[in-house]
């Protein structure tokens, strides 16, 4: 307990440092930027940053990244509010009321609401993260690799069980990762498995490739096929408006801490994003409020609990990727990546190798909400002018960024045909209807879970029994089957009945 | 009569389900592909398992998740087809810009994997033509975008050459 207070202190420590300060105050307010421009996002700007974070301290690179996430899911509600149009799908329920709000010449209330409420949201999770990674991690140790195996198998089913997209299709979406992880080089007996002869694909699939692909073009080029023209309402919100308004918005705090409470536990199940905790942090206290037949029409209680909600998910999600190492969503697989990249296996024994990135990471969080308050609230004026920025000058500059930050990695121009070839599949698979999220996450889950299993195996001479005796197995084995029969059972019984 | 030649149709519902049928039945040719494919792993018997058993138990999963998903399209109702396809979050489809901007990047990567023109060149262009498939149509955006294009290019040259070290043509 010593130890673990002294690791998180000295974690606090190097956060006050000018070093770790500066990349969360950069990241945070380079995700509320990104975040605030309709198309753009926190995890596409992760995704183009994170070669960058290569030649960088692995913990700063971390602090960086997570400032970004942070930022990039509080900067959304700006759009939202001022042209309707959510800066990413974390706003969308954001923009409901928030726009509403705008239309009405409330413009301040809203931004008020929205900004405290986010910092709630992101405070809330904080503590949560800190009462639960640890206590997790240390049972997580436990595990054998059999556990971990189905571990990773229960993530993929959790993650198609509750996500967007239908149970099916994002089953078939993190399978489709797993598949296209094992091309290459099989790690344990180093035959070429699906290389068709060519050298281009005996070393696999480049991790960062594929996620800034998958992030970043396929975002931009999906976005610059729906341009919108919305224009800002109110441009004159300033500081003092928003300050003032804020001690109206500590009136809502009941529905801030519940909605930030849901939210927090909806991040810890895999795959489900800040969307989805939005929306249902939303729907909860429509619910229960004495004001529902305001919600949709500029209610800001409807707001504060669709931030407080989306922006608790990153805390939430945080949970899972530093206690057993399985990422809670898209996002977090970029941060996943960059700790990989820096030979950093996050997971049970990251707080016993790592204590300085564990800790790190969770005094960043603080930090990155805490700058996300700040920043937001000062620079309000700033960032309403941003979401006016031309998608014509954006959108270019960020697709050469991707080419010349991917090439940059390896110095490999091989690279970029893996990159485009990942942003087109990424563009079908979101035309039809096929969720991405699960996509990169079998990507990186994947190897692990066959290593593991196969390891598993060498140790017990081939015996299968261990992987459905151990008690640890057997509940995991039972949930996954619950998880797969009870939806599937339900769409097979709708589609009969119809 | 209308409603059941629906019902057992792909095209049942909205067109976009279509769409959803035509990526199954890809996935599951491409996963019969590959399991055919599989067989010509080599196992060298370091292990139980081997290096095909986890491709092939994907693959035998793709293939099962594709099939389902492909007969539940094929007797699903119109309306709960159409249901489903309101679905906000999906509210992508191909559109002719998206793939203009698809091909001037296939052309941009192309370029710089040859190595047929400077960095700085093809930047400025892609910039450029990316930009006016991007909506610069005035003669005012479309300078902006000229001067915007090379000053990144030359920025972006110069950092990527002399701080990151990267061999860029």
């Amino acid at each position: 307990m010593t130890d673990t207070l002294a690791v998180l202190l000295s974690s606090f420590q190097y956060l006050l440092t000018p070093t770790g300060l500066g990349w969360c105050m950069l990241g945070t307010f380079i995700g509320i930027v990104v975040g605030a421009i309709p198309g753009l996002g926190g995890g596409m700007a992760m995704a183009l940053i994170l070669p960058i974070t290569f030649s960088m301290y692995y913990l700063d690179g971390q602090i960086f990244l997570l400032g970004i996430y942070v930022g990039g899911v509080g900067g959304s509600l700006i759009s939202a509010i001022l042209i309707g149009v959510p800066g990413s799908p974390a706003a969308v329920m954001t923009s409901v009321d928030g726009y509403q709000l705008c239309k009405q010449g409330r413009a301040a209330d809203a931004f008020a609401t929205g900004i405290l409420a986010s910092f709630t949201g992101g405070m809330v999770s904080w503590v949560l993260l800190l009462a639960f990674s640890v206590p997790l991690a240390s049972i997580a140790r436990h595990f054998q690799s059999f556990d971990y195996f189905l571990f990773v198998m229960m993530g993929l089913v959790l993650i198609g069980v509750a996500g967007s997209g239908g149970m099916i299709r994002s089953l078939m979406s993190g399978f489709l990762g797993i598949l296209a992880a094992m091309v290459g080089f099989d790690s344990v007996s180093a035959v070429t498995r699906f290389t068709f002869g060519t050298s281009l694909l005996a070393s696999g699939f480049d991790l960062l490739a594929v996620l800034i692909g998958a992030f970043a073009v396929q975002r931009v080029v999906v976005e610059l096929g729906v341009l919108s023209s919305g224009k800002p309402l109110v441009g004159g919100t300033t500081f003092r408006d928003v300050l003032v308004k804020m001690r109206s918005a500590i009136s809502h705090w009941r529905t801030m801490l519940r909605a930030s409470l849901i939210g927090t536990w909806i991040g810890i199940l895999p795959g489900l994003g800040a969307n989805i905790g939005a929306i249902v942090c939303y729907s909860v206290e429509k619910t229960i409020s004495r004001k529902k037949e305001n919600y949709g029409r500029g209610e800001p209680e409807a707001l504060a609990a669709a931030e407080s909600g989306n922006n608790a998910t990153v805390g939430g999600a945080l949970v899972p990727m530093i206690a057993i190492g399985i990422p809670g969503s898209g996002q977090d697989v970029i941060l996943m990546a960059a700790l990989i990249i820096h030979n950093v296996q996050p997971g049970p024994l990251l707080v016993q190798n790592n204590p300085e990135v564990f800790y790190g990471l969770i005094a960043a969080y603080f930090f990155a909400n805490v700058f996300l308050l700040l920043i937001m609230t000062l620079s309000i004026r700033l960032l309403i002018k941003v979401i006016s920025a031309p998608m014509f000058l954006l959108a270019p500059i960020v697709l050469s960024i991707c080419v010349v930050g991917v090439i940059s990695v390896n110095n490999r121009m091989a690279d970029t045909w893996i990159m485009l070839a990942f942003g087109v599949i990424g563009y079908l698979m979101a035309s039809t209807r096929i969720p991405l999220a699960p996509f990169v996450i079998g990507f990186v889950l994947g190897p692990l879970a066959e290593e593991r299993l196969r390891s598993a195996l060498m140790s017990t001479r081939g015996d299968l029994m261990p992987l459905v005796t151990s008690p640890t197995s057997m509940i995991l084995i039972a949930i996954l089957l619950v998880s797969l029969a009870i939806p599937l059972a339900k769409r097979l019984r709708k589609v009969g009945r119809n | 009569v209308l409603r059941s030649s629906n019902a057992h149709s792909p095209k049942g519902g909205r067109g976009r389900t279509s769409g959803r049928f035509w990526s199954d039945a890809f996935v599951l040719a491409g996963a019969l592909v590959l399991l055919w494919v599989s067989t010509s792993i080599q196992d060298f018997g370091l292990d139980v398992l081997g290096p095909a058993f986890m491709p092939r138990f994907v693959l035998c999963i793709l293939i099962g998740l594709a099939g389902l998903d492909i007969a539940i399209i094929w007797w699903s109702a119109p309306e709960q087809k159409a249901e489903e396809n309101d679905d906000p979050e999906f509210e992508v489809a191909i559109r002719p810009r998206s793939l203009a901007v698809l091909g001037v990047l296939t052309a941009y990567v192309a370029a710089l994997s040859t190595g047929s023109i400077s960095f700085e060149l093809a930047s400025v262009l892609f910039v450029i033509l990316t930009g006016i498939i991007a909506g610069a149509r005035t003669k005012r955006t479309i300078m902006l975008l000229i001067a915007v294009s090379v000053v990144y290019a030359l920025a972006a040259g110069w950092i990527f050459r002399s701080v990151f070290f990267v061999a860029l043509p």
